[in-house]
């Protein structure tokens, strides 16, 4: 497996990217950004990749922390919470029942968001993640299958 | 009153030849459900934070005293499939599994080889540890059991980590005298876990005991050639079986030189000596400085971990 980091030129568009859609404005210096695929980003540290390359049978290193797509960026529930605080727009705040219907995949009503494709979700310190705003007024969880709670656990 | 288990023939006939096992407290402790239990995740939020929302949401903590971040849960709704556990706060983790990657003392920066380590319980909380600094290798042979290790190690938000799959057995071969700290919690028949699945001990025989034993003994052999000098490795089981527990420490000492065995007797815990000899099998004398516990002395599993220096 061969895991490349992402070049200058790369890093300095995820940049300008990440402030765009949510206002950051760095990423972390001490975390290297990898290409992993399907548009996805991965985090890692310097001496893991390095140590990588010095032993066998490697099947995946990193964090996966974000999706670009054409018409913005998606963060993880991970990604979220690895930039949290620095995430300066584009941020909602959920109440615990939406929290709840969020974990489901199900989408959450707000109506004054404009006109922005991504927003990201939290709940106290917890970030879980983007959500697509859709124009019927709702925002739709990006979670993946696997970490959906099943809607019969709600209570 | 609920039916008693049967244990099959080999395992009544192996728990007879145990000389400190009380069958019948055995049988009782494995009828009764585990405790629910979990690590905090203090990757993502502090300790104290995430306790506070879990008990405003009407759970009840009581932290594991032998385990940092570890918990017993009281709660209502299903720890499991709850938010929070999706969202990668907490993990779910028997109580007296927490014991192994806790004695490794296992520091930020280090660099740690966990060479048996699908679903990644242990991982995460050696990451949890070393608080996402260092290189944590998370080594898995089975290529079913490597996507949940990376599901979980995702969930989790553990950012130092690579996943390697390669035979345990085999790793020392490109890797040896490589690492601070080693895990191998090592496939084992289970004995001490049979309150989650009844059949290990309705089906079980004598001869998956003495496959396993090999195996093990191999990986734990491999797995000390990784650590550097100076390094600690914590080999652990969760069961019973002299030959998966005592057998293979003791056939390490014979094998390597400068194996050491250290002292675990965390006083929190009840603890039983190791035998030194079992059905004409002799073993040395340092296998009593390891750990073990059966099924019945903690409300917790059965745990056999020993924690191992190299010296020069
Ligand atoms: C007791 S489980 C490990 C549990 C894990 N440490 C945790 O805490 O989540 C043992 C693991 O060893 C793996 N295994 C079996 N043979 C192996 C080998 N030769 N090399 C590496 N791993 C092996 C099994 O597939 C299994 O996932």
């Amino acid at each position: 497996m061969r895991i490349e980091p992402l070049s200058q030129r790369e890093l300095r568009s995820l940049e300008g990217e990440l402030k765009r859609c949510y206002g950051i404005e760095s990423l972390p210096k001490d975390l290297v950004f990898l290409a992993a695929g399907e548009r996805k980003l991965k985090v890692s540290r310097v001496e893991v990749l390095e140590f990588s390359r010095t032993i066998r049978g490697v099947v995946n290193v990193g964090l996966y922390v974000v999706k670009m797509t054409r018409d913005g960026s998606s963060l993880s529930l991970e990604g979220s919470q690895l930039f949290g605080e620095s995430i300066k727009k584009n941020l909602i705040e959920l109440s615990e029942s939406e929290v709840s219907a969020w974990m489901t995949g199900g989408p959450i009503i707000r109506t004054d968001l404009g006109d922005v494709t991504y927003v990201i979700a939290k709940f106290k310190n917890l970030y879980l993640g983007s959500g697509r705003v859709g124009r019927d007024g709702r925002v739709y969880p990006q979670i993946p299958k696997w970490r959906r709670v099943p809607e019969n656990e709600l209570d | 009153m609920s039916r008693p288990i049967e244990l099959s023939d080999d395992l009544s006939g192996l728990m007879e030849g145990i000389p400190d096992m009380e069958v019948e407290l055995y049988r009782e402790a494995i009828t009764r459900p585990l405790p629910e239990c979990a690590r905090v995740n203090t990757l993502k939020m502090q300790e104290a934070e995430v306790v506070q929302m879990l008990e405003e949401r009407g759970w009840t903590l009581r932290p594991v005293p032998w385990a940092r971040y570890g918990y017993f849960i009281d709660s209502t709704e299903g720890v499991g499939s709850s938010v929070y556990h999706m969202a990668g706060l907490i993990y779910i983790q028997g109580p007296l599994s927490m014991l192994p990657a806790e004695s490794l003392d296992v520091r930020p920066g280090d660099r740690v080889l966990d060479l048996c380590a699908a679903p990644g319980s242990k991982s995460t909380q050696m990451a949890q540890l070393m608080e996402n600094r260092g290189v944590l290798v998370c080594n898995e042979v089975s290529t079913k059991r490597i996507r949940p290790l990376i599901s979980n190690l995702q969930r989790f938000g553990v950012l130092n980590h690579l996943v390697t799959q390669v035979d345990g057995r085999r790793f020392s071969r490109f890797a040896s005298h490589t690492f601070d700290r080693v895990l191998v919690d090592v496939p084992c028949s289970s004995l001490g876990i049979a309150a989650k699945d009844w059949s290990l001990v309705r089906t079980y025989s004598k001869t998956v005991s003495e496959r396993l034993s090999r195996l093990q003994l191999s990986l734990l052999i491999s797995a000390f050639d990784c650590l550097r000098e100076g390094g600690l490795l914590v080999y652990s089981t969760c069961t019973v079986h002299p030959l998966e527990n005592e057998w293979p420490v003791s056939n390490l000492l014979e094998e390597r030189d400068s194996a050491e065995v250290l002292s675990l007797r965390p006083s929190v815990l009840k603890s039983r000596s190791p035998l030194e000899e079992w059905e004409g099998l002799t073993f040395r004398s340092e296998v009593k400085r390891c750990f073990k516990a059966y099924p019945y002395d903690n409300w917790a599993e059965g745990f056999f971990v020993a924690l191992i220096r190299r010296g020069r």
